[in-house]
């Protein structure tokens, strides 16, 4: 497969596309996970990327 | 990208793929070499799931990517998600010592990048639920750099800065993008 810039390729299995053991509601309900996006957005604002256009809105 | 599309440009791009196989278009590629797990992934495209094999019996793991927000330039950030799936419930915390680190690594690294294969132009964060965890990405980044790079830019957030991944620094965090996207 050719990425993006056309320069490079990746050997790779696909996934098996298909229904999951767990769902959408899983994930939302997911105690696990709120914290770790929460935690993500906090830390996406904290912290100063090179570029300005680079801020979570 | 609903469900039908995204199968059917999964199927499109494998046809595509065997093709540019076949007319030797592979020259100068890079290989991933790492062992890795088949997995599965969903009709939405964001999440996935394996199992791991080990001394300790097989264990669910799933990856999740959660949509975190937008860049004032439009560009969709995405967290990524990851542990031990028990009773649909995840675990970020469990140690399973399943003697499979590399691989689970590289498995999820492989979702990274099928992510960013179908939505294009996005971001991708990362942090491991403990600083050890956070380590352990460090080191899956580490192994596999060359080849991660040759895709994607990583840049880690040392004292509160993002700056470009280097070896031999302790990353709090890890923001993925494609290479050579354009911020501005």
């Amino acid at each position: 497969m050719t990425s993006k810039t056309g320069q490079t390729s990746f050997q790779r299995e696909k996934p098996i596309i298909g229904k999951l053991s767990f769902t959408d509601e899983d994930v939302r309900n997911s105690e696990v996970l709120k914290r770790q996006v929460e935690n993500a957005k906090r830390r996406l604002k904290e912290i100063q990327f090179p570029t300005e256009s680079y801020k979570l809105i | 990208m609903s469900g039908r599309l995204f199968r059917e440009v999964f199927w499109r791009e494998n046809e595509q793929n065997e093709q540019r196989r076949e007319q030797g278009k592979w020259v100068n590629s890079v290989t991933m070499q790492k062992e890795r797990y088949s997995y599965k992934a969903d009709d939405s495209g964001v999440k996935f799931e394996f199992q791991s094999h080990g001394p300790n019996g097989i264990i669910e793991k799933a990856v999740s990517y959660s949509e975190l927000g937008k860049l004032e330039n439009g560009t969709l950030v995405f967290n990524l998600g990851f542990g031990d799936r028990m009773d649909r419930l995840f675990n970020d915390l469990s140690i399973s010592n399943n003697a499979d680190r590399e691989k689970i690594l590289a498995t999820v690294a492989n979702t990274a990048m099928d992510i960013m294969d179908h939505y294009d132009g996005i971001a991708i964060y990362a942090e491991g639920s403990t600083p050890a965890r956070t380590r352990l990405y460090q080191m899956g980044i580490n192994a596999n750099k060359e080849e991660i790079e040759s895709m994607f830019d990583i840049y880690g957030d040392l004292n509160n800065k993002w700056q470009k991944v280097e070896s031999g620094k302790n990353y709090r965090a890890f923001l993925l993008t494609r290479k050579n996207y354009k911020f501005n």
